[in-house]
């Protein structure tokens, strides 16, 4: 019950998709149809996990008065103000959209933007010509660097043509024997899944 | 050129301070991990997690349930439902199991759609690889051939259960490292500037929304 | 000479910061050159007959929209000059919030209307789950209802769509990604299945792990990044923010290019090398 139904339920989920996907007959049942929904709406309801999970982790901060807890306390009241807005007005509401537009965008944008910063000084420490391998790699990243900016055609007029030749040519075998590897791990992960040997996605039950 | 900053209290002028402030307190993290900084953090989190409540209720649990559940009588969508709440139970300790059978259901599609709708995409690189040398330009003819030794270095390279040490299989496996880290470096220089324009983004609407020095 | 591998990150911070400031207060007006990825795509996009389908993949977050924005905005102008017609959904939660931000005035400026000219079908729950639905049956994908959530019947331009398929009249997809779910399903459940062919407008960051599927024509061509907005910007006769960035792009690179070059030296003439 606690880990066989599971387990039946993942094979018949994943035959469902693969019968249906290479026989015409039982494709005509429309079962992939009923499943998709299914786990839509499955989907659907859990969106509040987050909300959940994030509540359980800072309300557990604020009890302890761990060190920082009033950003907690700042987290979880905009987390229920915003939901609640979100809820009265929807998100085209006039309110929900400022803060979306004006605050949440903004912050989001310039958290990822900060690797700039970071990434300059990985180049400026950790690109060194240490090794032949690692001049290889110098040398294909500065040439797409330069490259993919117009300043490198700027400099020498075929910089483009040089950089569009290695994306073409040995970036693009390079990068093919990565993905051919990367669907040939998946489809066996895909069959350990099926035939029961993958359990780690029980949880820390899985072995019970 | 000079300084032109908006009204604070102009309805066209709050967004762009909110916008602009926002951004410095997530720059104040350059000089060093500081209260601003962690303020900003969790107030990011916070409206991350709450949006979608809105959007997801309106666009799709609401019409689910109040056209399709109720309006065309379509209560075997209790059972998905019910699933679906099932997820909650990892936070009781005592019926988490529970969440396995939801769990149970995506795992078990997305094992069986990776094996479906992944094999035509897998096929087509692989026949994709056997290129035709016969093109109209000579150096088409010699980027073939060059595409197409890479992509076998490369594939030799990632051969781990076969001896490297017989001359043949050890130079075409060096090749495929020099092929391999070509692609990598490419990736990384296209990463630098992937995260440059994502700052330069940021950096202009300071100049420019906010500080008025762009035209 | 040592001295050169021993820069610390507070001034190489300030630099990025000067290099960055230089470049929008002194642009370069660096002309970009249009590469064959990007006018793969127009050609392919201007090819279509006026009144197609095209189904756009709003698969991004806020956190990638100064790379992809400009690159919607310079494919929506075209969209709409071509007289085509949007199907707007995404897999990714905000990204037809952010789309039906960007698309709302060029549909103005082209007297397009929404729900006759182009419709946003809005997020729905499920990733790839979902977008196979969109195959066979939208109304059920879309639970019947738009971005909004109103009611698809209501919209004149859903009045023959049934699925994401030709026979519905859809041409191209176009997605413009910042990941998974992205190009991977759509290739998957869409291109390979529908045999609808496909164009991504992608992160400068995925170019190079985009080519094998691009060079085996699996993709019909890909927008690169903010270079490929303003190539494609130059293409439809529309610059925006994709010219602008590239010129500070470029003063970014001399500055990576450069402090690499530095930190070498000092590397090679250093003693204990």
């Amino acid at each position: 019950m606690r880990k066989e139904f599971p387990m039946l339920l993942t094979v018949v989920a994943a035959l469902t998709v693969i019968l249906s996907q290479f026989f015409f007959h039982i494709a005509e049942w429309n079962l992939m149809d009923v499943l998709d929904k299914w786990l839509n709406v499955m989907w659907g309801i859990a969106i509040g996990l987050g909300i959940v999970n994030l509540s359980v982790v800072h309300g557990k901060k604020i009890m302890r008065r761990a060190p920082g807890f009033y950003n907690s306390v700042v987290l979880l009241a905009i987390l229920y103000v915003y939901a609640i807005l979100g809820l009265w007005t929807t998100t085209q509401g006039y309110y929900h959209a400022w803060i979306f537009d004006n605050v949440y965008a903004p912050l989001d944008s310039t958290v990822f933007g900060l690797v700039a910063f970071f990434i300059t000084t990985a180049a400026y420490r950790a690109f060194k010509v240490r090794t032949w391998e690692a001049t290889v790699m110098l040398l294909a990243g500065m040439i797409l660097l330069l490259g993919s900016a117009p300043i490198g055609e700027a400099i020498w007029a075929d910089w483009a043509h040089l950089r569009q030749w290695f994306l073409d040519i040995p970036n693009a075998a390079g990068m093919r024997g990565i993905v051919l590897g990367i669907y040939l791990g998946g489809f066996a992960t895909a069959l350990r899944v099926m035939l029961g040997l993958e359990r780690a996605w029980m949880g820390a039950m899985g072995g019970r | 050129m000079s300084f032109d900053f908006p009204s604070l209290l102009s309805a066209d002028g709050a967004p762009v301070w909110a916008a602009a402030l926002c951004t410095l307190a997530i720059w104040t993290f350059l000089i060093r991990d500081n209260p601003i900084y962690r303020l900003a953090e969790h107030v990011m989190v916070a409206l991350a997690a709450g949006w979608g409540v809105g959007y997801y209720y309106y666009s799709y649990i609401h019409p689910v349930i109040t056209e399709e559940l109720i309006g065309q009588g379509r209560w075997f969508y209790i059972i998905p439902i019910i699933l679906g709440l099932f997820l909650y139970t990892r936070f009781i300790p005592s019926v988490s199991w529970l969440a396995r059978y939801p769990m149970s259901a995506y795992i078990g599609y997305g094992a069986g759609y990776y094996l479906a709708f992944n094999a035509k995409p897998f096929l087509s690189q692989v026949t994709a690889s056997f290129v035709s040398f016969s093109q109209p330009a000579f150096t088409g003819t010699l980027n073939q051939i060059v595409f197409f030794i890479c992509i076998l270095a490369s594939l030799v390279y990632f051969f781990f259960t076969i001896s490297k040490e017989r001359p043949a299989m050890g130079y075409a496996s060096q090749l495929g490292k020099i092929v391999i880290l070509i692609a990598l470096g490419a990736h990384f220089g296209n990463t630098v500037l992937y995260r440059y324009n994502l700052f330069l983004g940021r950096l202009s609407y300071v100049l420019g929304e906010w500080m008025g020095l762009l035209q | 000479m040592q001295k050169l591998q021993a820069i610390g990150r507070r001034p190489i911070y300030v630099l990025v910061f000067l290099v960055g400031i230089i470049a929008f207060l002194w642009p370069l007006g660096l002309p970009v050159s249009v590469q064959p990825d990007t006018l793969t795509v127009y050609k392919a996009l201007d090819a279509l007959p006026a009144g197609s389908l095209v189904w756009f993949g709003a698969e991004y977050d806020v956190s990638t929209k100064p790379e992809l924005d400009p690159q919607v905005v310079a494919v929506f102008h075209h969209l709409f000059q071509k007289n085509l017609k949007p199907v707007i959904y995404g897999m990714w939660l905000r990204g037809p919030t952010i789309v039906q931000g960007l698309v709302e005035p060029i549909a103005e400026e082209y007297g397009k209307q929404y729900g006759v000219d182009w419709i946003n079908l809005g997020h729905k729950p499920g990733t790839s789950t979902n977008l196979r639905l969109m195959t066979s049956n939208i109304t059920e994908g879309a639970a019947g209802v738009d971005h909004f959530g109103k009611p698809l019947a209501n919209y004149p331009i859903m009045r023959n769509v049934t699925a994401l398929d030709k026979a519905s009249g859809f041409r191209h997809v176009v997605i413009a990604e910042a990941g998974t779910p992205g190009n991977r399903e759509y290739l998957g459940i869409v291109v390979k299945e529908k045999a609808i062919p496909m164009s991504v407008a992608t992160l400068t960051m995925s170019i190079a792990e985009n080519k094998p599927f691009v060079v085996a024509g699996d993709f019909t061509g890909q927008i690169p990044g903010l270079r490929g907005a303003a190539e494609y910007e130059y293409l439809v006769g529309k610059a925006g923010k994709g010219a602008s960035g590239t010129d500070a792009q470029s003063l970014a690179a001399l500055l990576v290019f450069g402090l690499v070059v530095l930190g070498n030296i000092g590397y090679l003439t250093s003693p204990r090398r």
